[in-house]
């Protein structure tokens, strides 16, 4: 009870240090502005280079992807002929073969490889399923059409069996062919959507994201197809949860606060961050995110900054390495003055995952974060978005994210 | 038999009783207790003799080479002959076509015929031996039959009264051999065959009483016939009689050794029926055959219902036996079990079993040649212990000790015996206190007394008048004669008791180093010993040079006084006599001359007793009888005994042929015959190639071949001694998917003795526990709960040479005693084996795990290879691909039809250290990435971004990070290196072969070369140029530093771990070789090695300070020094 005392004194405190600024307009936000201004005048278009001992993954084009499936295939029939074996090698998924590379601030794949061989017992079904699915991404790429996973999942489900197997699978294929999995032509379904200042042109549509209502646009997993046409956005603003998109876009904040929105509905998809990445990346915006004060909000996190573990190869075209964390940040729970009640204790899983995030490399080297995730672990609450409410519903729109901005208080 | 032999005086209690009295009473003994084995014990009886009788015949003609030897090269067709089917008329046998290649008899028997010179001279000297042997025999015989010949005789006389009554009884008896022989009449001079009949009747009401557990009880009528040599008449008088044996006076690998068997058969017909036993028998040197039929009584002689009657016989030479028994009923798994198991051991003669149910068991001969005749055995001189010694002195019959020598034992050569009397002679020397002065005696004093001489004289004594050599005694009396013996002898005597004291202490030596553990005090008595060794020699032959020199002195003596006083005379007589034992008879030696001539006979160093006594049956045999009996295949013998393994290097041309020969007779039976392999294939014009294309034929020969679940294997151990005789051991296993599990370990397992298989008292035999002690989950076969090996599968093992005489546990020879060196020789034949059975076991889990893997697999290959076809079809070059063709390609493959070459394995490896040389590769990038961080940040130290810069100040500010840099400054720079300039020079250069070396992709010395990377490394190296050896800042090195550490291989690192590094870079507190490694930076577990010694040496040299906290050693900088 009096540590709960102190706490709650403490955040009394700071709220009385913090005072919260009304009615801020764009014209406040000078520290924004002026990265915004960095951002366009140096129009850093870096140069992503290879680190050594890691593999070279590329976007490829559809007639690159059937080249090299080509020759993977004339290969292979070639050993299968002169000695009778036929094994296929992959650069290594594991933990152990990713690295993180502090330049790029980007995890990539090392260059190790695991070989699968088709008369060994193990490996065997593997085998037959990977060159499965490369038949099919052959099929797509050929006839330069999409696929979902789960299609291709049904398009052989006696050999596949479950879709778990035909997910490895599929990850196998784009490593084994050195590509992103979106060069294979096969998408995952996209849960994301944007909203916000962003036209953007759809194969021959063009889509005012503005004008779609409370909605929005979902975002399509065919990327490819898509392009950036113009914006007059300052910044773009990541949401985790739907909820905050909700209230965001009922009161039409884009329109004061000139932005793009966009939430991947929790964990986010490929598409989503492939999105991200491509108008971070044509428009170089600012881009925050505003995530849950748990831990598993700081994992959605770095994985738009980093992108996951699993796919780690193609973190060049996933990841948003320049993005930043506003909030719900574990001191913004004191500073703004968060009731208690809404304040959710720990349990055991969060506290797993917040100490496996507090291991990792690019954690450590944020310092900023590295502390509020120790603050976190001090605190041993957790807070949602939604927490913000609980000083009105209108809390988060008009005083929350304007003052967050307007400070510079961020990741 | 040793009660009965026990004699005391007529009087008192104490009765002496006959062999015969004893033995009859207690035919269990031999094993003839009632009961189902009693119908395999005659069996044993009965077939062994007639197996040695053949033998012996075959021996002996082969010898004398007459033309009654069997002709084994003329091969019958004996697979379709049936004995109940009327067996094989006499036209048959000459219209055999002999040409025909007969499948039933194989070479691989023939063994022993590679040096055919040799076995000549062995051969005369065995006539000699055996014909000695005869007359021993012959001499024997009369002794012991004076007495009953004149009972027999009378009996005889009274018998031939009834000659009438007999002639009808004869004939009779011919009547019926003639039936019982006539389906093989035509085979009884051509072929070596034992006929065994068993035939049941109801037996009379009177008898039943012999059950006592009311076992139905039947009569069994027990024929045998065999075409071996056959008995003379005096042989057959003897036939029956304990004791009475041709084989048990001299040992000799034989089945038979004792004398028992045959009488307490007989002995147990006539206890349960009262009938009387039948024999016919025919010796090959005599015109008639003999027919008799008798009883033999508990007076170990025989009662004749017929006497022994010439009669005319159609053979020339075997022996027929009659005889009834009482027993229960007959019941298959026993007799015929033996008689199966013989016919493995002893394929060189036919054997025919007929059994009461009516059925017939015909075991054909199955090798063209008769083992090698075994050779009598002497006894080897380690085996003899001072009683037999003694038993033999007493015996015999030669006129000197030298000769007793040579002729009871082996390895004793004239020179060697010459030598053992020489040294018994000095030994008695010293024991009597006379020396033997070829021209005299004289007495050896070791305390001043009166001294004698003794010489011999030619002196007329006694009634003759002629002169004769008499032994005349001396005393010395002159002073300077005396006074000159004592100048020798006091030498003489002190070298005597060194030596004696020195060889004790030998012997105190060799205790103390059989008790010492540490092999330095063993070795400084070993040099002790060999000291006092050379001293003994040295003294020894001083003592020679003494001898010789008393033998001088003692001739110039002038000896005048002759002593006549009888006591002393004749004491000192016998002592000259008794020293003499090179003119002795051995027979009248005396107890001290004995124990001194044994003595000296244990001491010396023999040869091994001789291998001949022993004959194997040969593992090539075994393994080929095996194989008939389970019908397994060959194939995998030359799979299995490594004929691929070993590479062909080089052939040349006859070579060549005897080769592919020799592997080709494995394939040529039915399943592998393929005209593809023949032979001509393997003749190849161009020799340069003829090695390879061998290679590769066999190759492929082994790939198809080696499919099979069958393995046999068979292996003789070198022959050995034990008790002074020669023994062999051998052993075959046969492992087979035909052969029926079994549930009891007696059934896997086959023990044979001289190649007579033994059935009863499994787990008391040698045998079986030579077996249970090998580890045969090691060669990963399963096993009973009594460690015999379980499974589909037979384990033969044959014991065979003189040796297993004196090693059966009773009179049955049903089990052999545990010899130590008997049991290691049956492990070690064993497990030669057992390795080969571990290699089979090893490839047949490797194909059914092949199989099981390609049934699963072969499930996948069309999928994938349809999968693949559709991609690789629409490319260029590919469209003709067929499905078809891969998926054999990759079944090849899978079923080990394509083996990997030698290129590919190399490849192989390659590839791994390609892989290897990446992942170094990989570790040394995420170090690399580690280090750019650093050059990055300062990189942004001049960028205007507030955040950013703070962010770097953070680092900068970091301690972790300076310290990191500052361990990497130390580490890395060599202290023994003259100037930092100097490395500085060098390093461009060096770094150049690293970039190559390393595989980057040219992006990376893109990277590399960043225009900010580039500029700071140049500054580096202006400052660390300007500023020689003063120190430096730290953070500005560190790139440089680092680069110059990754230039340096990790070998050249130990010339930088040296002890002023390591002293300078140990902290001030107490710190492990850990935390030095550390430090360091060693990665090379070598490195590390190198630094453990240096820590050491500079402990030893107290620059640092050294304790042992919890187990582990910790180091301290020594600050006093």
């Amino acid at each position: 009870m009096a540590k709960k005392s102190r706490i709650s004194s403490k955040s009394i405190k700071s709220t009385a240090s913090k005072k919260l600024k009304s009615n801020l307009t764009m014209e406040n936000f000078t520290i924004l502005r002026s990265m915004l201004k960095k951002n366009l005048q140096e129009n850093i278009k870096q140069e992503f280079v290879q680190p050594p001992g890691t593999i070279q993954i590329d976007d490829v084009q559809v007639e690159e992807g059937i080249n090299r499936i080509n020759k993977l295939t004339q290969d292979l029939c070639d050993s299968i002929i002169n000695n009778g074996s036929a094994i296929l090698k992959i650069p290594s998924r594991s933990n152990k073969n990713i690295i993180y590379d502090k330049t790029l601030d980007l995890l990539l794949l090392g260059n190790k490889l695991t070989s699968k061989n088709l008369l060994s017992l193990i490996s065997v079904i593997d085998t037959t399923r990977l060159m499965r699915v490369l038949e099919l991404v052959y099929e797509l790429l050929s006839k330069d059409i999409h696929a979902t996973k789960r299609e291709i999942f049904y398009g052989d489900v006696n050999l596949f069996q479950d879709q778990k197997n035909s997910d490895a699978s599929i990850e196998d294929v784009s490593t084994l062919l050195k590509t992103t999995r979106n060069s294979t032509h096969i998408v995952a379904s996209a849960k994301g959507t944007a909203i916000g200042r962003l036209r953007i042109k759809d194969k021959n549509d063009i889509i005012d994201l503005e004008g779609l209502g409370s909605g929005g646009w979902t975002i399509s997993p065919m990327l490819d197809n898509i392009e950036v046409l113009e914006s007059d956005a300052e910044f773009i603003l990541v949401l985790e949860k739907d909820a905050a998109m909700i209230r965001i876009s009922e009161a039409r904040w884009w329109r004061k606060y000139p932005c793009i929105i966009l939430t991947g509905k929790g964990a986010a998809d490929m598409a989503t961050r492939m999105f991200l990445k491509r108008i971070n990346k044509v428009l170089n915006l600012p881009t925050f995110a505003l995530m849950d004060s748990d831990p598993y909000g700081h994992y959605i996190f770095s994985v738009y900054l980093r992108g996951s573990k699993r796919l780690s190869y193609e973190s060049p075209f996933l990841a948003t390495p320049n993005m930043h964390l506003l909030g719900v940040l574990s001191k913004d729970l004191a500073e703004y003055n968060i009731p208690d009640n809404c304040r959710i204790p720990m349990n055991k899983q969060d506290n797993k995952r917040l100490d496996e995030m507090l291991n990792e490399d690019f954690v450590k080297n944020n310092r900023r974060w590295y502390e509020d995730l120790r603050l976190m672990k001090k605190l041993k609450v957790k807070a949602e978005i939604q927490a913000l409410s609980a000083h009105g519903f209108e809390f988060l729109t008009e005083s929350y994210l304007p003052n967050k901005i307007e400070s510079g208080d961020w990741i | 038999m040793a009660k009965s032999k026990e004699s005391s005086s007529d009087t008192g209690a104490i009765k002496q009783g006959s062999i015969a009295e004893f033995m009859r009473k207690r035919t269990q003994l031999v094993g003839f207790d009632f009961g189902l084995n009693k119908h395999t014990q005659y069996a044993i009886e009965f077939l062994d003799n007639s197996l040695d009788a053949i033998e012996s015949f075959q021996w002996k003609l082969s010898r004398t080479a007459l033309d009654y030897e069997f002709k084994l090269k003329d091969d019958l067709l004996l697979e379709n002959f049936t004995y109940l089917g009327g067996g094989v008329s006499e036209d048959d046998v000459k219209k055999f076509d002999r040409d025909q290649v007969n499948s039933i008899v194989d070479d691989e028997g023939v063994e022993f015929t590679e040096d055919g010179l040799i076995a000549v001279e062995k051969e005369e000297e065995l006539d000699k031996v055996i014909i000695e042997g005869k007359k021993e025999e012959e001499r024997r015989k009369k002794k012991e039959d004076v007495v009953e010949d004149d009972d027999e005789a009378k009996e005889l006389r009274k018998l031939r009264k009834k000659s009438k009554d007999l002639e009808q009884e004869v004939q009779d008896i011919m009547w019926g051999l003639d039936g019982f022989l006539f389906p093989v009449k035509a085979l009884v001079e051509r072929e070596p065959f034992v006929v065994i009949q068993l035939t049941e009747r109801e037996a009379k009401e009177v008898y039943a009483d012999i059950s006592k557990k009311n076992q139905e009880v039947y009569e069994y009528n027990f024929e045998i016939f065999d075409n071996g040599t056959g008995m003379a008449p005096d042989d057959l008088a003897k036939f029956g009689k304990y004791l009475a044996s041709s084989k048990s006076q001299k040992l000799k690998q034989t089945r038979g050794s004792q004398g028992f068997g045959s009488p307490s058969a007989f002995s147990d017909a006539q206890n349960t029926t009262g009938k009387p036993i039948k024999v016919v028998s025919k010796n090959y040197n005599q015109l008639y055959g003999i027919c008799s039929e008798f009883y033999t009584t508990s007076k170990n002689n025989k009662e004749y219902v017929v006497p022994p009657t010439e009669v005319d016989c159609f053979f020339e030479h075997g022996t027929y036996v009659e005889l009834t028994y009482l027993n229960v009923k007959y019941k298959r798994g026993y007799i015929d079990k033996y008689i199966e198991q013989t016919a493995l051991t002893n394929p060189h003669i036919t054997i025919i079993y007929l059994d009461p149910a009516g059925n017939e068991k015909i075991f054909p001969r199955r090798v063209r040649s008769f083992p090698r005749e075994p050779v009598y055995a002497l006894p080897h001189p380690s085996s003899i212990n001072i009683g037999d010694f003694q038993d033999l002195l007493r015996s015999s019959q030669n006129l000197s000790v030298y000769a007793f020598l040579q002729d009871n034992f082996v390895r004793i050569s004239s020179k060697l015996a010459r030598e053992i009397i020489i040294q018994t002679e000095a030994s008695l020397e010293s024991n009597l206190g006379i020396f033997n002065l070829d021209h005299g005696f004289i007495s050896w004093l070791k305390s001043p007394r009166i001294i004698y001489y003794l010489r011999y004289e030619k002196r007329i004594y006694g009634r003759s008048k002629k002169e004769r050599d008499k032994l005349i005694t001396y005393k010395l009396e002159s002073e300077t004669d005396i006074s000159k013996y004592w100048e020798i002898m006091k030498p003489f005597n002190k070298y005597i008791t060194s030596i004696s004291s020195k060889n004790k202490k030998i012997r105190k030596f060799y205790k103390d180093i059989a008790k010492e553990p540490n092999k330095k005090v063993i070795k400084e008595f070993q040099k002790n010993i060999s000291e006092n060794q050379k001293d003994i020699e040295k003294e020894k032959k001083l003592i020679e040079k003494l001898k010789k020199d008393l033998i001088k002195t003692v001739k110039s003596f002038s000896i005048k006084n002759e002593v006549k006083n009888t006591k002393i005379t004749d004491k000192l007589e016998d002592g000259v006599n008794e020293l003499q034992i090179s003119k002795a008879r051995p027979y009248s030696l005396t107890q001290k001359q004995i124990e001194s001539l044994f003595i000296v006979f244990k001491a010396q160093k023999y040869m091994a007793p001789p291998n001949d006594p022993a004959v194997p049956i040969g593992a090539s045999t075994l393994e080929t009888t095996l194989l008939k009996e389970f019908n397994l295949s060959l194939s995998h013998r030359t799979d299995i005994f490594g004929n691929y393994e070993r590479k062909i290097s080089k052939l040349s041309k006859t070579e060549g042929i005897s080769f592919s020969d020799r592997i080709l007779s494995k394939f040529r039976k039915e399943p592998y015959f393929n005209y593809e392999f023949n032979e001509s294939n393997l003749y190849f014009e161009d020799e340069a190639e003829e090695v390879q294309h061998y290679d590769e034929f066999f190759q492929i020969f082994d790939a198809l071949h080696t499919q099979e679940e069958d393995f046999i294997c068979g292996h003789t151990r070198p022959p050995t001694s034990g008790k002074g005789l020669a023994f062999v051991v051998e052993a075959a296993i046969a492992i087979s998917p035909k052969i029926s599990v079994s549930k009891q370990a007696q059934n896997v397992l086959m023990r044979y003795v001289n190649r007579t298989p033994k059935m009863r008292d499994n787990s008391d035999c040698a045998i079986w526990k030579g077996v249970q002690s090998v580890n045969w989950k090691n060669y990963k076969l399963d096993t009973f709960d009594n460690k015999i090996p379980k499974g589909k599968l037979r384990i033969l093992v044959n014991v065979s040479g003189p040796y297993v005489h004196l090693m059966f546990k009773s009179q049955a020879k049903n089990a052999l005693a545990e010899d130590e060196v008997l049991l290691k020789e049956i492990k070690m034949c064993l497990e030669v084996i057992a390795r080969k059975v571990r290699l089979f076991e090893n490839r047949r889990i490797k194909r059914q795990d092949r199989k099981r893997r390609s049934k699963t697999i072969e499930k996948y290959i069309p999928i994938f290879v349809n999968s693949l076809i559709n991609i690789v079809t629409r490319t260029d070059g590919y469209q003709n691909i067929k499905a078809k063709n891969l998926e054999s390609r990759l079944l090849d493959r899978l079923e080990g039809r394509i083996e990997q070459t030698p290129e590919e394995i190399e490849k192989e490896r390659l590839q791994k250290e390609r892989e290897q040389e990446i992942e170094a590769e990989f570790l040394k990038a995420k170090q690399l990435t580690e280090t750019q961080e650093v050059k990055e940040d300062k990189v942004s130290i001049s960028s205007p971004s507030s955040e950013i810069s703070a962010k770097t100040n953070q680092k900068l500010s970091d301690p972790s990070v300076k310290r990191d840099i500052s361990r990497r400054n130390l580490g890395s720079m060599p202290r023994d290196v003259k100037s930092i300039d100097d490395r500085m020079k060098s390093m461009p250069n060096r770094s150049t072969p690293q970039k190559t070396l390393s595989s980057y992709s040219k992006k990376d010395i893109i990277s590399s070369s960043k225009p900010g990377i580039k500029k700071i490394s140049v500054k580096i190296t202006i400052k660390s140029g300007q500023e020689t050896e003063i120190t430096k800042p730290i953070a500005k090195t560190p790139t440089k530093t680092f680069q110059a550490q990754k230039l340096i291989k990790p070998r050249s690192k130990i010339s930088i771990i040296s002890k002023s590094l390591i002293l300078e870079k140990c902290p001030n507190e107490w710190f492990n070789i850990k935390d030095m490694i550390k430090t360091l930076e060693i990665t090379d577990l070598r490195d590390a090695r190198f630094l453990q010694i240096k820590l050491k040496q500079l402990t030893k040299e107290k620059s640092l300070l050294i304790t042992i906290k919890s187990g582990k050693t910790f180091w301290k900088k020594n600050i006093k020094r």
